[in-house]
């Protein structure tokens, strides 16, 4: 019997040493979003409340204009003269948090929920299944709707709603991905070696879920952004005066032809933001793929 | 070296460690028909003795292996671990067992988690176990890795950096950690080299003499079986068909299927090649098996009555039994048969699987 010895192959793990993290889609997404944050950042210390107020003998300017007050307005102004710069930053965290805040909840809800449909079988993976086949039933704006009737437009009330709709995709993919996991030989192992069921679906599965949650999670980001977006565009989303965008998309519907620039605005903030999301959720993908090539086998 | 219990609480036959009785598996298949995975078989492993149990794929090996982890439900029959009925006991009341009661896997490929470092994996039943305090546990990582022949420096490593035979070093060192007093082994070499298989046989034989355990390994190849068992079990579709000492059953096989498995397997010397008798079809499927005797459609030897009355499995010597109403008969290397291809009977489908030999 020859004493074995482990190979000198070094490991395979991401290469952190170069700038960048192997994958050019995730390096443009993060570079794109950083840039965004920061733009969100800039605020505490750009932003006061006075700049978001308007001044009505300077409504509708186009960009690069400078007002009789000497305020110079880099894209331009709104229908009631507040400068539409200030204003998209002012939005970012109505858009990205509302967003924000449901994706983390959309994440956790359908992971959980997904684990437990994967783990049991018979009556409660039946429940699991009726009941995300029922929320996908739910019509979403209706819902959506009677919460800003009951509760009021906000903040915590449209983000905890689209979080609590929008998990069931996440629950489906992850109730598929999870269910081959647990077919595994080493969670069969696991369990005849005694260990819980939490113990199994938190070491054994989740870290083998972890590229779909970060991809789905990214994605849905971008998703919820614009639903956000949309919500507001419907009145049903932010506050009235929150500089959210998809307020300012709202109003712009007015001035479509004489302001054009007023739905540039936080349409290219939109777009920005939901590209930059989607490349960092490409990237996850990428990375991922070449990673279980190097891991599994 | 039984564990002195309260005579009250003891059942079946004592002598035994592992011990199974009638054990009955059945799987529901589609149509609402039952699938026979198992089918009264009844076995036992003494402390510190091995047993093997040979079949060929699908005859329900690893079904008896997961059934006697209690990771499938038996739907007859009991089981038996140390004098402790242990059929019905819920997962609380099974870790105990679960502590003296270990399996290494058939694909250390897949019973690894690949994202675990070899620390982490071996370290698993010590705490699921609450073996100790960190550094106890740390320190009997080293010495397993050291009783399996892995140098102390694989412990920081992940499964993708070494063979298949290190990791079934892995496997093994894993099931051993805590100390078992019985091993289930299901096909250990089989997905391994030709090469490796003999280290990771020999590994086992060697801990079983340092550690006395029980173990009971099961496997597809007879040859193997015999290197390391005291006795063996050969499995058809489900059944017991023969079973006795080591080299009894080798050297005197008395069911035709036994002389089937055998005669599979390559002579080492020049000029020593033998006819085969090879078995022709597949194995009947375990959902719609044959009556009669289940070999009776590739038996070589088969005669009227085995289409029609199955044979019990009948004591013929000490701790020797043989299910076959026409045991003895086919004896290797004298009697060989080229076998036709025997048509399977109506109503009877064949399993979707590889066959055995050619």
């Amino acid at each position: 019997m020859t004493t074995a010895t482990a190979t000198d192959k070094p490991a395979p793990a991401f290469r952190f040493n170069k700038l960048g993290t192997g994958s050019f889609q995730l390096d443009l997404g993060i570079l794109i979003f950083a840039l965004v944050i920061l733009a969100l950042l800039s605020q505490w210390f750009l932003l006061d409340s006075s700049n978001l107020d308007g001044n009505l003998t300077s409504r509708l300017k186009g960009p690069g204009f400078t007002g009789r007050d000497g305020i110079y307005h880099l894209l331009g102004t709104d229908q009631l003269g507040r400068d539409l710069l200030f204003r998209v930053l002012g939005g970012l965290p109505w858009s990205l948090g509302i967003s924000g805040v449901a994706v983390v909840c959309v994440a956790v809800i359908g992971t959980f929920v997904g684990l437990i449909g994967a783990w049991y079988t018979g009556i409660i993976r039946t429940l699991v299944l009726l009941g995300i086949a029922s929320m996908v039933a739910m019509p979403f704006l209706v819902l959506a709707l009677v919460v800003v009737a009951v509760v009021g437009r906000g903040f915590w009330p449209i983000s905890l709603t689209m979080g609590f709709i929008a998990w069931t995709a996440v629950a489906r993919v992850i109730y598929a991905e999870s269910r081959g996991l647990l077919t595994r030989e080493y969670v069969l192992a696991a369990r005849l070696f005694g260990v819980s069921k939490w113990s199994i679906l938190i070491f054994h599965v989740l870290p083998g879920l972890r590229p779909t949650i970060l991809v789905m999670a990214a994605f849905f980001f971008a998703v919820l952004l614009i639903i956000e977006s949309a919500l507001s565009f419907l009145g049903l989303g932010a506050p009235l005066n929150a500089p959210s965008w998809g307020n300012m998309l709202s109003d712009s519907r007015q001035y479509l032809v004489n302001a054009p620039w007023m739905m540039f605005v936080p349409a290219g903030a939109i777009v920005t933001s939901v590209i930059s999301l989607n490349l960092i959720g490409d990237g996850f993908a990428e990375l991922s793929r070449k990673r279980a090539r190097a891991v599994e086998v | 070296m039984t564990n002195p219990q309260d005579a009250a609480g003891r059942q079946g036959n004592s002598e035994y460690l592992l011990e199974a009785e009638n054990l009955k598996v059945t799987f529901r298949a589609p149509g609402g028909r039952k699938l026979h995975a198992v089918d009264e078989i009844s076995l036992g492993v003494r402390p510190r003795e091995t047993v093997g149990l040979v079949g060929e794929s699908g005859s329900g090996k690893s079904t008896v292996a997961l059934t006697l982890m209690r990771a499938h439900e038996p739907e007859g029959g009991r089981i038996i671990f140390d004098g402790q009925d242990i059929t019905h006991l819920n997962e609380r009341e099974l870790m105990p067992v679960r502590r003296r009661l270990q399996m290494v896997f058939q694909d250390p490929y897949s019973s690894l988690d690949p994202r675990w470092s070899i620390r982490r994996v071996i370290s698993e039943p010590l705490k699921a176990h609450k073996y100790g305090t960190r550094q106890q546990i740390n320190d009997r990582v080293a010495e397993l890795l050291e009783q399996v022949g892995l140098p102390p420096d694989a412990a920081n490593r992940v499964p993708s950096q070494f063979s298949g035979g290190q990791r079934q070093r892995i496997a093994v060192a894993r099931s051993l950690a805590l100390q078992p007093s019985a091993l289930i082994a299901d096909e250990p070499v089989s997905s391994l080299d030709v090469s490796i298989q003999a280290q990771i046989i020999n590994l086992l034989r060697d801990l079983q003499d340092r550690l006395h355990i029980a173990l009971f390994i099961i496997a597809h190849d007879l040859a193997l079986v015999h290197q390391i068992s005291d006795r063996i079990i050969v499995m058809y579709l489900g059944e017991p068909v023969e079973e006795g000492p080591s080299d009894e059953v080798v050297g005197h096989p008395q069911h035709p299927y036994t002389v089937a498995l055998l005669s599979a397997t390559p002579v080492p010397e020049p000029g020593g090649d033998r006819k085969r008798i090879v078995l022709t079809g597949d194995p009947p499927s375990p959902i719609a098996r044959p009556n009669g005797c289940r070999f009776h459609p590739r038996c070589p030897i088969v005669q009227e009555r085995c289409r029609t009355e199955k044979p019990p499995l009948t004591t013929i010597g000490p701790g020797r039994k043989v299910a076959c109403w026409f045991a003895g008969q086919m004896d290797p290397p004298r009697d060989l048969w080229a076998l036709q291809n025997v048509p399977l009977p109506p109503g009877v489908e064949p399993a979707k699987r590889a066959s055995l030999g050619s």
